[in-house]
């Protein structure tokens, strides 16, 4: 391997680890192959039902229907009806959507915003790297709810709160990710060689240290997702940020929980989608941070 | 004492021992050796001929998932290759001192250096804390450490290389042990600290009566210090000879090779003889003479046969074809 | 030491400083008029008036920030418009609840990780270690509110004999009472604790200074507690003391399920209301505490491992963070 650090071209590479790392692409290893699989099963199954939901809705979500209150589940209801007679599985499906454009929108402000301050801090270090840290320590100290209720109690409830006050929540985490690869690249000779050819700082950052950084930070964006779920449903099952006309899982688990021992599942089975979607985004995330290690020891 | 002696007359005695990884990869070969009570004993090898490994094997210090497949290790007589982990923990460090390679890894980095030492005694013997600490007190003196009751109270980061590796020293024969296996105790050093420590090692093996393997890829610190010498190559002793006799008349080609290659005053203005290259990295059985793909003088037969140690003289024994006469 | 300790004091400061800083300048970012949100639509102009002036709203925002931090060291956290009670006052009833909660969570968290940890890494790869990280992982992958649903099903029971009054430490019978609650919040967090253990016991176990205790003739017992565990308790400490904001975060959410008369409750009450003094409080409240607790996980990791007085830590911490943040594995698989 050792003497393979030559592309085809002959051309000394200046980033050998991406290039150790084509060589490789073959060989993921086997424990991340199980991750990726285990993943995107368990990821598959809101898919689904996201796709189903876009075409066809078995039930009204709203309206009430006194007679089929708490029906067990059975092949009319497969996840049985709540204590208005609605219609769980209708209602678990249709809270998807809303789920992932938030959990889409906090993590494009936090990894954006995260990418910005943590190459500049990894890259530059000294100053800006204090502060940088300063402030993601302060951050990092409060519970990201905590922050999303300051926001409700500011702006009053509603989906563009909890995606702001959530999105700057999840900015430290991504800037530690990628000020931590920064730094660990920063030193290496291939760096040191591009500045004294005269690279600037901005051809450097983008074009060699961001992809040695790009698996990382997808795995980074993996499990901010999933932590954007969770934190979204927090706040939604505390009755604060979106406003109660939207259907949430953490509002659906929120109304069961007064009916819980008459009809548990209708706890359940919003519950065991929070859990299912979470779950699937780790494991793609440890899957991708698998090959991002054995790239970084290659 | 005496009476383990009568049983064997070696301290250490290796037959056949063969080392492999988990991967089926032959990392020793076929590795047999004797230490006389009181000998200083050197085993020399390139990287990767399975010298550190050996040694690993003598301590039952294996890295995980890689084992001892065949031959004994006869320590005062007792087979130590099959003995219980408390056996084990009974030999270590009570009769069988070990001095690591890297001393600055081989210390706790979180322990201070007195109680480091300390936690030997602590574990062979029952001697109260007083006792105790004269002792490593004294110890540390007898390796040439000053000031010991102040770098007692040390962290191993606050000290240099050479004092790390005097520690390590001192853990290995505070108990007085009957062997004390050195596994390149040199080579983080500089020049000059490690002749020190060389002489450091001469000065137990004097003073103590302790038996050394020393373990080294460097022939001009074997040559100091051992009395017999035992030149490896890829997990096959090739050479086995008195000190003297090894330097002045080499038998085996590698051997030869080995001692031209390292640069003399006496050899100024002359090339210096270059070994070629290993081109493969061989990890099966082996089945001819492993030293055949770079030997200058190798003919058909070594490509064939495995070769068998040849006696020249009292002790001095190779293994080459070249010797069968 | 004293000057790593003084630096460390320093930065929490500065921290604290700008949590502070954060929370007051929300105030000031409140839409329209803040009184009248405050006090609701049916607010008559005086009662408006009155507490604009209370809060000194139209005031300059340097005398504002001035007032505010004055009011601050003085232990005055301003008036609450909900309960029209003293914010301090209020927090002081509902805070023992909240932090006994949040200690005995933080106890079952050690209390469960660390036998996990050392089991999982006695073989790493094992199925027994595998399994044991499945079953945290998934854990982990709980929010609490649906563990704490979970455990009320399992268990048939939403009462946990806190029928009135406020339980803590102190409170006879709280072991009991709060177990559910604690174990709701402990529950999802152990997985975080214990792989950074594992990974930390497994990594040691690969050092030099390991194998040169075998040959000191240390036995295994002896080497994993004088040695091994040592030299992981750093990593562990300090993902403890960042556990904690979620630990806090938990207690929140587990507050609102189980019903307990804490921090939690009267935040969500507050911020319904849209009682900001209130709310102010109590995050500055719990953003205190978790950096005073990050400050004091620096001060003993420097008496556990003395190199770190020497060393840059911050780079080392944050190199914790992104692994807590990434739940990095130290699989450093070597291939042989």
């Amino acid at each position: 391997m050792r003497f393979k650090r030559k592309d085809k071209n002959n051309q000394i590479s200046f980033a050998p680890d991406v290039q150790r790392a084509y060589y490789r692409a073959s060989s993921i290893n086997k424990g991340a192959k199980i991750q990726f699989r285990i993943g995107f099963v368990l990821l598959a199954i809101p898919l689904v039902l996201f796709l189903i939901n876009i075409f066809y809705r078995p039930y009204d979500t709203t309206s009430m229907n006194m007679s089929e209150r708490f029906v067990t589940p059975d092949s009319k209801h497969w996840f049985g009806t709540d204590n208005y007679g609605r219609d769980i599985f209708t209602r678990v499906m249709s809270g998807l959507p809303l789920t992932i454009i938030i959990s889409i929108g906090i993590n494009l402000i936090g990894c954006s915003s995260g990418l910005l301050i943590g190459a500049l801090s990894g890259y530059y270090g000294g100053t800006v790297d204090y502060w940088g840290n300063r402030i993601s320590d302060a951050l990092l100290s409060i519970p990201a709810i905590l922050m999303g209720m300051l926001f409700v109690a500011t702006f009053g409830n509603g989906i563009w709160q909890v995606i702001v006050a959530l999105g700057i929540m999840f900015i430290p985490s991504y800037m530690r990710v990628i000020r931590s690869g920064f730094l660990e690249y920063r030193q290496r000779n291939f760096v040191k060689r591009l500045q004294l050819l005269g690279a600037s700082s901005g051809r450097i950052i983008w074009r060699h240290l961001f992809p040695q950084i790009r698996t990382r930070l997808m795995s980074a964006i993996a499990l901010g997702f999933a932590n954007a779920i969770l934190a979204e449903s927090s706040l939604s099952f505390l009755g604060l940020g979106v406003p109660p006309s939207q259907i949430t899982w953490g509002r659906m688990l929120k109304d069961a929980q007064g009916f819980l021992f008459q009809a548990p599942w209708s706890a359940i089975a919003p519950g065991l989608m929070i859990v299912t979607l979470v779950l699937g985004s780790f494991f793609i995330s440890n899957g991708l941070k698998q090959i991002s290690q054995q790239r970084s020891l290659a | 004492m005496q009476n383990d002696l009568t049983k064997s007359e070696y301290i250490l005695k290796v037959e056949h021992l063969k080392v492999v990884s988990a991967q089926g990869a032959e990392l020793v070969r076929d590795v047999s050796l004797k230490i006389k009570p009181g000998e200083i004993v050197g085993l020399v090898g390139e990287s990767g001929s399975g010298k550190s490994i050996s040694t690993m094997a003598i301590a039952g210090i294996l890295p995980e998932g890689i084992s001892i497949a065949q031959g004994n290790i006869f320590f005062k007589g007792q087979d130590i290759t099959r003995i219980t982990a408390q056996d084990r923990c009974k030999i270590n460090g009570n009769q069988l001192g070990i001095i690591y390679q890297d001393a600055s890894q081989s210390l706790n980095p979180l322990i201070r250096i007195g109680k480091q030492i300390d936690e030997v005694l602590k574990i062979h013997t029952n001697l109260n804390p007083k006792e105790r600490r004269n002792r490593v007190y004294g110890t540390m003196r007898a390796v040439n450490l000053s000031d010991v009751e102040k770098l007692a109270k040390r962290y191993p980061h606050e000290l240099s290389g050479g004092q790390r590796q005097r520690v390590l020293i001192a853990m290995a024969i505070i108990n007085n042990p009957e062997l004390l296996i050195a596994d390149e105790p040199t080579t983080a050093l500089d020049v000059s600290v490690q002749a020190q420590i060389i002489e450091l090692i001469k000065l137990i093996n004097f003073s103590r009566k302790t038996s050394v393997l020393y373990i080294s890829h460097d022939f001009s610190t074997v040559k100091k210090l051992c009395d017999r010498v035992y030149v490896l190559y890829q997990g096959i002793p090739v050479e086995v000879g008195a000190t003297t006799q090894i330097i002045m008349q080499p038998q085996h080609m590698y051997t030869k090779l080995l001692l031209e290659s390292i640069p003399t005053p006496e050899k100024r203005g002359q090339h210096l003889m270059i070994m070629r290259a290993r081109t493969k990295d061989y990890r099966g059985s082996a089945t001819n003479c492993l030293f055949a793909e770079r030997c200058p003088k190798v003919f058909e037969r070594c490509r064939q046969e495995l070769p068998d140690m040849y006696e020249m003289c009292d002790g001095h024994q190779a293994a080459c074809f070249l010797l069968d006469k | 030491m004293a000057r790593y300790i003084l630096q460390k004091a320093g930065q929490m400061l500065i921290t604290l400083l700008l949590i502070v800083f954060i929370v007051f300048i929300m105030f000031e970012l409140i839409p329209g008029n803040p009184a009248r949100i405050m006090l609701g639509m049916n607010a008559s102009q005086e009662q408006i008036t009155a507490l604009e002036l209370e809060l000194g709203i139209n005031e300059p925002l340097p005398l504002k920030i001035k007032n505010y931090f004055a009011g601050l060291i003085q232990g005055d956290l301003g008036r609450s418009i909900r309960f029209d009670k003293p914010v301090g006052e209020l927090i002081g009833a509902a805070a023992p609840t909240t932090f006994s909660l949040a200690i005995y969570a933080f106890i079952l968290i050690i209390v469960l990780s660390v036998p996990l940890a050392l089991l999982a890494a006695r073989k790493q790869g094992s199925f027994f270690d595998n399994s044991i990280r499945f079953v945290t992982e998934t854990t982990l992958a709980i929010p609490p509110f649906f563990m704490a649903i979970i455990l009320m099903l399992i268990f048939r029971t939403t009462q946990l004999g806190l029928s009135s009054g406020q339980g803590n430490l102190a409170s006879p019978g709280f072991l009991r009472q709060f177990l559910m609650p604690a174990l709701a919040i402990a529950l999802s967090r152990v997985a975080m604790a214990m792989e950074f253990l594992r990974d930390a016991i497994i990594e040691q176990k690969r050092m030099f200074y390991t194998r040169a205790a075998v040959g000191k003739g240390a036995t295994k017992s002896r080497i994993l507690f004088f040695h091994i565990f040592r030299n992981s308790l750093v990593p562990f400490v300090t993902v403890l003391g960042l556990i904690l904001a979620e630990v806090f975060g938990g207690s929140i959410i587990i507050e609102q399920v189980f019903l307990l008369p804490g921090l939690g409750r009267l935040l969500v009450t507050a911020v319904e209301a849209r009682d900001f003094p209130l709310t102010q409080g109590i995050i500055i409240l719990i953003a205190i505490v978790v950096i005073v607790v990050n400050f004091l996980v620096d001060l003993i990791n420097q008496f556990i491992d003395p190199r770190i007085r020497l060393s840059d830590v911050k780079s080392e911490k944050s190199n914790l963070w992104t692994q807590l943040s990434y739940k990095l594995k130290f699989r450093k698989d070597i291939k042989r």
